[in-house]
């Protein structure tokens, strides 16, 4: 506890440098027009490096990194938890994640004592239904709440082992170093749920047998029930409650018939993966990284630059890339103001997570004072407090 | 095979597009068919500097000044883009309307237009595009398809 509260202080009165922060006792990341970043941080196994790029006129993606202990209680299991959280239809989803899931995940860890696959899928579930709870508050006042959701990637290094949970189509990717060669290799390690890859629309025509518009091929772009890209997710209550599915959201999010089964899911693709020495990092991304990068284009870059910064090259790599497709200069693209930068290059968030063998195979007893951090952007939602105006929190630590 | 539809439709832009060019601005927008023409069907020009790309339903590419970003009646062009055809930063920026009425606006920001006659054309857009000849068959597909179409 004190060293915690020497952390918030600390992090309190750092000066100015390190510029506007919104972060917990690690300190937070500098803000430079519509980019974010934090280009070095310590966790529990290693190095990371986090950065983030606005372009929706509010920031949609939500991402953090958690180290130390993963459970209510100091006595551990240790460990390192990411959270990737891509919104669509608003921030409230995403931003919803972000406060709720890992105080869920610490529940469930120290209710059950250790770290598990049915730990984090509880965490899940039970965000999905605090948000179905918010929506049913809301919905009289404001039902455009019912058609907000979020992508939802987590990643969770624990005890040599890495899990990994997703939900819609934000992607992990680990660099391995082959032996032989020295080379380091890209390998997907999240499953995800995009209308646009045939398996998935193939999924959706089994679990909807009697609906065959469950995806629609609309301008190019596979969409289920014509609306949606992704087939699972936190939130889009709309396609998930019929009782959300009616006056008065908008007409354009209504479906004629009433359904009787969930149009999308939020049950999470969740595998785990042992730790090996030559792991060497993780980038953990929105797909507004994937959709300019490939897998190896991503690792390759990590791989073949310093370690501070690398989260904010991959961005700087996938803005570069945009520009091109846009026909345009990368200068010009980046004094493109939010709101309308997002016919350009959608938001997008990298974390790179380094992965020290030594720190990965002795984490569950070590000693570390923790770090909390998310990442930031400039449209702060309306009930975020300013860094450390809430001097009674310090009082009551 | 062209047909003499098509010669007269390219013969009234090229019209346009003179008188256009004697308006002394670089504002008249490079066709397709030059980009085509210039760049042997496969390369990209990129725009030069302080510009971005967009391009019309009948497939002109309009290379804009970035201060166009901030004109509203572009910005309420955007926005019937993203409803028309989603946000997708890996197919080409179009509009949904034809070039004509890119050209028009284009004209009117020239001229400076007063925010009345913006708020007229603001709520002339919306009925103009519902009455043009939209077509989903002509939506640019591909890059190379967007180059070669003509």
């Amino acid at each position: 506890m004190l060293s915690g509260l020497m952390n918030l202080l600390r992090a309190c009165f750092r000066p100015g440098s390190e510029g506007f922060s919104r972060t917990g006792s690690d300190g937070g990341g500098r803000q430079d027009g519509l980019l974010w970043y934090k280009d070095s941080g310590q966790h529990l196994n290693g190095e990371f490096s986090m950065a983030v790029i606005q372009a929706n006129n509010l920031l949609e993606d939500q991402s953090q990194i958690e180290s130390g202990s993963l459970s209510s209680n100091e006595s551990g299991p240790y460990g390192t938890f990411i959270g990737i959280y891509d919104g669509h239809g608003g921030p409230e989803t995403s931003r919803f994640i972000n406060d709720h899931l890992f105080h869920h995940l610490k529940k469930f860890t120290s209710e059950q004592q250790s770290m598990s696959v049915d730990v984090i899928r509880k965490a899940l579930q039970a965000t999905e239904e605090g948000f179905m709870s918010v929506v049913a508050n809301q919905w009289s006042m404001s039902p455009q709440i019912a058609a907000v959701g979020s992508c939802c990637l987590v990643g969770v290094i624990c005890n040599g082992s890495l899990y990994i949970a997703n939900l819609g189509d934000s992607r992990a990717v680990l660099g391995r170093a082959v032996r032989a060669t020295g080379e380091v290799l890209a390998m997907q390690l999240s499953a995800e749920h995009n209308a646009s890859i045939e398996s998935i629309r193939q999924e959706l025509h089994s679990s909807h047998p009697d609906d065959p518009n469950i995806v629609v091929l609309k301008h190019n772009v596979w969409r289920v029930r014509g609306l949606i890209q992704v087939s699972k997710s936190i939130g889009d209550v709309y396609l998930k409650k019929a009782e959300f599915n009616r006056e008065p959201l908008y007409a354009k999010f209504r479906l004629r018939q009433p359904f009787k089964m969930p149009i999308l899911s939020s049950e999470p693709s969740i595998s785990v993966h042992h730790l090996q020495p030559h792991d060497q990092f993780i980038i953990f991304a929105s797909d507004g990284l994937w959709e300019h990068l490939s897998n190896q284009e991503a690792v390759d870059i990590v791989q073949n630059s310093p370690r501070s910064g690398s989260a904010r090259r991959l961005v700087k790599a996938a803005l570069q890339e945009a520009a091109k497709k846009r026909e345009m200069r990368y200068s010009d693209l980046k004094k493109i103001d939010r709101g309308v930068r997002r016919h350009f290059h959608d938001d997008t968030t990298v974390v790179v997570v380094y992965l020290d063998s030594n720190l990965v195979s002795r984490a569950s007893t070590a000693k570390f004072p923790g770090i909390s951090v998310r990442g930031g952007g400039i449209s702060l939602p309306h009930n975020t407090l300013a860094p450390c105006t809430t001097p009674t929190e310090i009082s009551g630590t | 095979m062209i047909s003499s539809k098509k010669i007269i439709q390219m013969a009234w832009k090229w019209q346009k597009e003179a008188t256009n060019y004697q308006r002394k601005r670089i504002l008249w927008p490079k066709t397709q068919e030059n980009a085509a023409k210039a760049e042997g069907c496969s390369v990209w020009t990129k725009a030069e500097k302080g510009h971005f790309v967009v391009y019309s339903m009948d497939q002109k590419r309009f290379v804009l000044p970035l201060q166009y970003l901030k004109n509203n009646i572009f910005r309420e062009l955007f926005k019937m883009a993203e409803e028309e055809f989603g946000l997708s930063s890996n197919v080409p920026l179009t509009l949904p309307c034809e070039g004509t009425l890119i050209e028009y606006v284009i004209t009117l920001i020239e001229r400076n237009v007063t925010k009345d006659l913006e708020e007229a054309v603001l709520m002339f857009i919306p009925t103009s595009r519902c009455h043009s000849s939209f077509d989903h068959h002509r939506e640019p597909t591909n890059q190379q398809h967007l180059l070669c179409s003509y």
